[in-house]
């Protein structure tokens, strides 16, 4: 193992310029409401996060991912201390108690996801790669239980169902991939179908019920996306617009700094999470088919890189990889155009925000890690994952 | 190792899986944005262009005005107008410029030369001339070289200012290329000035006096070629009775004038608009908000060009509201008659006597419910001898009323219990050291206050206010003990008769009456107990003598009766709104017998042998109760002291049953014996007119407790 290039991954890096092209054109276009004084503002922001960043990734992909192995329990640990000091002295915004300010505001359930995908991966990784019993399926189970519950509540209780759903479906999507039994998955998805269709059941039936043990901001958030129309005046108002923008782009989009929905400041926060709508009015279908397909590409190396791996450890890191991406993308862009429920997941590598890209950097780096650690036992037959 | 072999591993299936699923969710993604941007992306489109709106109201017919028997006083005629409506974010000179162009061809601003050429200002010819003709290079040249006037520094100033500079500089002898002795041009001036002061959609009348059918048809038929254009109908008020009761009636702005300047804020927040038109005096302004009615407001939509693409209906118009009012007009009618002829004839008994005389007023009320049933004022220009009718006067003059309010002096006297009835005084001048002698017409001796009042006997009242202000006189010295608070007392309980204070009349002014402000000249205390002192309005006088009419209920005297929906049909009214009950101010605290006691004192002024009205009203058959008054008046003409009496007149009837009370003030007339029944003839004539007419309305099966069912009986 020595590195004789530099510690990249040239697919992935290609693909981290183009998101880093289209974030900086969807954030210039989308802060003009906000800084209309310094229109670069955020874009020279977002460009430093982006040049820091792509060091990051460099230098976590440039040191063995093999040797974390054994330092999960640390980073698990770190990353609970700094999310139980959230409650205790976090920086509140907008109703929320997400942020630490240690000299720089951070967001600890940013770093948790990442730090508790990697000590989950290790869990993964022990129980071997064959097919487990399903008694050893439940207890590797359980233990995954029992480490992600805490953070997980944690995390809801700041509030924050967005990232704490997206943790439950990444957790899901490692177990699924994984050796445990497909019993005990079956048993997880279908309590987890029963959920979703109690709540089914709760908001077609039980209205008041439903919002009564909801918390209190969600209610018009899931309320707003089920029934647009209704909410129109506040949560349902920013879907709407953002709706009308996306649409109103067309095939080509109504052009650079021309989008009325977003400069008009209808939309809101089009350089945060609703970023996506800025770039659909403005660029069209034609521009956020790309984008798309450009996360696709992303995810499709991933699982390239996850396929040839000849470690299971970096095998469930790239599958929590995906699983992360995966579901903020769907969610965020899911979210402008009323698949999904308003929550405030940004859209990975575009939308700007240092702390969640510096994350995104991270993830790729560990990936990029594994797949340089590959390439050196490019002839070992013995150690790939048949 | 090689016992795990056997087993088998799950992981590359399970991949597969992972990626068919990522690969499925993203296909939904670009399916999704598939429906969103291609499907409806048109509408989308669309719907985001429209979103603009913006509110625009249009004006309703004005509430009308009726009498008491449903006589329409105040119609609405409609009235031609030509309007511009610019769009929202206006409209550039130039194409103002080629817009008044196109409409000269069709209408004029005005056919007189001479009207035509003062409306438009050299400002106009600067700014015609800075536009330039645009089918010439005129347009590029003239700004040019306008602009070429402004030094560096100016051109960098706001382009508000920079215009400003530019029009200053552009010479007469600039715009002095164009022809300005052309009526055709100046008229395309005049008419782009109109559409200057036009705002965003906001309808400008250009032009509403004299719009010829020629001009109203051509522009009708015209209108899509001169956008934001329209011939439209605009009210104007009409008085059916001329000029009879009309200060009463009031007036409305005109929609150049609009909204008053003084009072913008208080209109705007109401939802008035700059040019509407709003009532500036009298019942108009009184009832502004009842007779206003609701706007129509229209929401239009406007893409972000400011085209408009949408409209629709957001508040229905709603017309003013009319107004019942309470006035005769017949009667009133009659009365100006009567009081023009009355005014007329005793001026010419002797213009050298009279020189001074200028007025000649009445107020009638019903006692019971402070209806006002006429006001007149007859007034006469002694320099231009023009009659004129001025019955705004009735509420806005006050004169000295000499003896007409002994009635509230005597009920003074019994409230305060320095007299009761049949209390006997001795009638002999008094001279107190200092002032002038004061006594009655003629020295009565011993006198009760019946005979005080019958006679009008000025010692009588002299002694209340003397007990009242705890005075006390001895012949030929001043006044010992005089308390000043005397004033305060008496005046007080003349308040209590709407003397000195408001009336409460439903009309935005009324005067209420120079108050003296001496109180330490006892003598001047006595001359107030004998109405030579504080000066009042006829509309006050005649609330006074209502007040005692009316058993010593005070009612505020009222314009209107009821307000009712428009229906959109002059001939019946519509639903009644609401309907004014009676307000009673205040009822005079005391005995029932004292008021019963001045009561019978006026009739016996109409009837007792001494009584000072008997000669006037002995045969009259309507049982009347009246208080002569004869002030005297001196004031200064030229360094020349000067003589006139005030003559006053206040009564009712029947005296059993008042239904009619009046006041009649004829100031300033001649001091000679000959002059000194005006009053009483206008009172005789008034109350012949009132009686005749109500025995012809009997006749005739008229009922005013039921319009609604007369009117109909007169429309068919």
């Amino acid at each position: 193992m020595q590195p004789r290039k530099l510690p990249i991954d040239y697919t992935l890096a290609f693909l981290v310029v183009c998101f880093s092209i289209f974030s900086l054109v969807g954030i210039y276009s989308g802060s003009g409401q906000y800084a209309s004084s310094n229109p670069m503002l955020f874009v020279r922001r977002q460009l430093v996060f982006y040049v820091i960043g792509f060091i990051l990734m460099m230098a976590v992909a440039y040191f063995d991912f093999e040797v974390i192995e054994k330092w999960t329990w640390f980073f698990y640990g770190v990353g609970m201390v700094l999310l139980l000091a959230v409650p205790l002295v976090g920086v509140e915004k907008n109703g929320a108690q997400r942020w630490l300010n240690l000299g720089m505001e951070i967001q600890p359930s940013e770093i948790m996801k990442i730090f508790l995908v990697i000590h989950i991966a290790m869990l993964l990784a022990r129980a071997g790669k064959y097919r487990l019993s399903f008694k050893e399926s439940v207890i590797v189970t359980s233990k995954i239980l029992l480490y992600s519950v805490v953070p997980l509540y944690l995390i809801f209780a700041q509030p924050d169902l967005g990232t704490t759903l997206m943790i439950v479906f990444t957790l899901f999507v490692m177990m699924f991939a994984s050796s445990i039994s497909l019993k005990v998955i079956s048993i997880l998805t279908s309590i987890g179908l029963a959920g979703i269709g109690a709540f089914a059941y709760l908001y077609v039936y039980q209205l008041d019920f439903l919002k009564s043990i909801l918390p209190s901001h969600q209610v018009p958030r899931i309320l707003g996306w089920l029934n647009p129309a209704e909410y129109s005046q506040g949560i349902g108002y920013q879907l709407q617009q953002s709706l009308l923008g996306i649409g109103s782009g067309q095939l080509t989009g109504a052009g650079f700094r021309n989008g009325y929905q977003v400069q008009s400041g209808r939309v809101p926060e089009a350089h945060t999470d609703f970023i996506f709508a800025a770039i659909g009015e403005e660029f069209g279908f034609i521009g956020t088919s790309i984008l798309v397909i450009l996360f696709f590409l992303l995810i499709y190396r991933i699982i390239t890189i996850a396929f040839h791996a000849n470690s299971l450890f970096g095998v469930y890191i790239c599958i929590g990889v995906i699983g992360l991406f995966t579901f903020q993308v769907f969610q965020n862009i899911g979210m402008t155009i009323g698949l999904m429920p308003i929550t405030g997941l940004a859209l990975p590598f575009i939308s700007y925000g240092g702390s969640a890209l510096l994350t995104n950097m991270l993830a790729l780096g560990l990936v990029t890690s594994v797949h340089l650690r590959t390439k050196s036992y490019m002839f070992g037959e013995e150690e790939t994952i048949e | 190792m090689a016992k795990k072999k056997k087993k088998r591993a799950q992981l590359p299936l399970r991949l597969n899986f992972l990626f068919v699923f990522v690969f499925l969710m993203f296909s939904l993604l670009i399916l999704q944005l598939g429906v969103v941007q291609i499907l409806n992306g048109e509408e989308a489109r669309q719907r985001i262009e429209e979103t603009e709106s913006t509110r625009s109201a249009i004006s309703v017919p004005r509430g009308l005005m009726y009498d008491r028997f449903g006589n329409l006083i105040l119609d609405n005629e409609p009235e031609r107008a030509i309007t511009y409506t610019p769009p929202k974010n206006g409209e550039s000179a130039a194409k103002r410029l080629e817009l008044a162009e196109k409409l000269a061809k069709i209408m004029v601003m005005s056919d007189d030369f001479d009207e035509l050429e003062a409306m438009v200002s050299d400002r106009d010819k600067k700014e015609y001339w800075y536009i330039g003709k645009s089918d010439t290079y005129e347009e590029e040249q003239h700004h040019k070289e306008a602009e070429s006037r402004l030094t560096t520094e100016e051109s960098e100033l706001t382009a508000a200012e920079q215009y400003r500079i530019v029009l200053d500089r552009i010479e007469e002898d600039d715009y002095n290329i164009y022809d300005w002795s052309d009526p055709n041009l100046l008229n395309i001036v005049a008419i782009k000035k109109e559409l200057d002061q036009a705002f965003g959609l906001s309808p400008h009348t250009i032009k509403n006096e004299g719009v010829t059918d020629e001009e109203y048809a051509l522009i009708s038929e015209n209108l899509s070629q001169l956008p934001g254009i329209d011939a439209t109908i605009d009210w104007n008020r009409v008085r059916l009775y001329g000029s009879t009761f009309a200060s009463f009636l009031g007036n409305i702005s005109s929609s150049k004038e609009g909204i008053p300047g003084d009072n913008q804020d208080y209109y705007l927040t109401l939802g008035y608009s700059r040019n509407d038109r709003v009532g500036t005096s009298g019942l108009e302004q009184q009832y502004e908000s009842v007779l206003r009615g609701q706007k129509e407001i229209i929401q239009y939509t406007t893409d972000n060009d400011g085209n408009v693409v949408g409209n629709e209906t957001v508040v229905d118009g709603k017309s003013g509201n009319d107004l019942i009012l309470t006035v005769d007009m017949e009667l009133n009618e009659i009365l100006d008659e009567i009081v023009l002829e009355e005014l007329e004839a005793y001026i010419n008994q002797d213009r050298n006597q009279n020189r001074y005389m200028t007025d000649a007023l009445v107020a009638v009320l019903d006692p019971k419910t402070g209806d006002v049933l006429a006001m007149s004022a007859a007034h006469y220009d002694q320099e231009k001898q023009e009659y004129s009718d001025q019955a705004y006067r009735v509420i806005y003059d006050a004169h000295i009323p000499g003896s007409a309010i002994k009635g509230a002096t005597v009920l003074t006297g019994y409230q305060t219990g320095v007299i009761s009835p049949n209390t006997v005084i001795t009638d002999r001048p008094i001279n107190i050291a200092g002032t002038p002698r004061k006594a009655s017409y003629t020295t009565m001796g011993t006198i009760n206050d019946l005979d005080a009042i019958t006679r009008s006997s000025n010692v009588y009242m002299f002694e209340i206010a003397l007990r009242i202000s705890g005075a006390t006189y001895r012949p030929n010295e001043p006044l010992r003990g005089f308390n000043s608070d005397g004033f305060q007392i008496m005046r007080k309980h003349f308040n209590q008769f709407g003397l000195g204070v408001e009336t409460g009349i439903d009309l935005p002014y009324e005067s209420t009456g120079v108050v003296g402000s001496n109180i330490r000249d006892g003598g001047l205390l006595l001359d107030f107990a004998i109405g030579q002192y504080d000066t009042y309005t006829t509309l006050q006088l005649a609330q006074y003598v209502s007040t005692i009419a009316n058993d010593g209920y005070r009612i505020s005297p009222r314009l209107v009766k009821e307000v009712r929906q428009a229906n959109g049909n002059k001939e019946t009214l519509g639903s009644v709104l609401e309907s004014n009950s009676p307000n009673i101010l205040n009822r005079i605290d005391m005995d029932e017998s004292y008021i019963e006691r001045v009561q019978s004192g006026f009739r016996r002024v109409a009837t007792h042998s001494q009584g000072t009205g008997r000669s006037h009203w002995a045969d009259s058959p309507y049982d009347v109760a009246v208080k002569t008054g004869t002030a005297q008046n001196q004031f200064w003409d030229n360094g020349v002291q000067r003589e006139t009496n005030n003559l006053t007149l206040v009564g009712y009837a029947p005296y059993d049953e008042p239904e009619v009370a009046f006041a009649i003030v004829v100031p300033r007339t001649g001091v000679g014996n000959n002059f000194n029944g005006i009053h009483h003839n206008i009172g005789n004539r008034l109350m012949d007119a009132y009686f005749d007419l109500k025995e012809e309305r009997d006749q005739a099966g008229f009922d005013e407790t039921n319009i609604d069912e007369m009117v109909e009986v007169e429309s068919e």
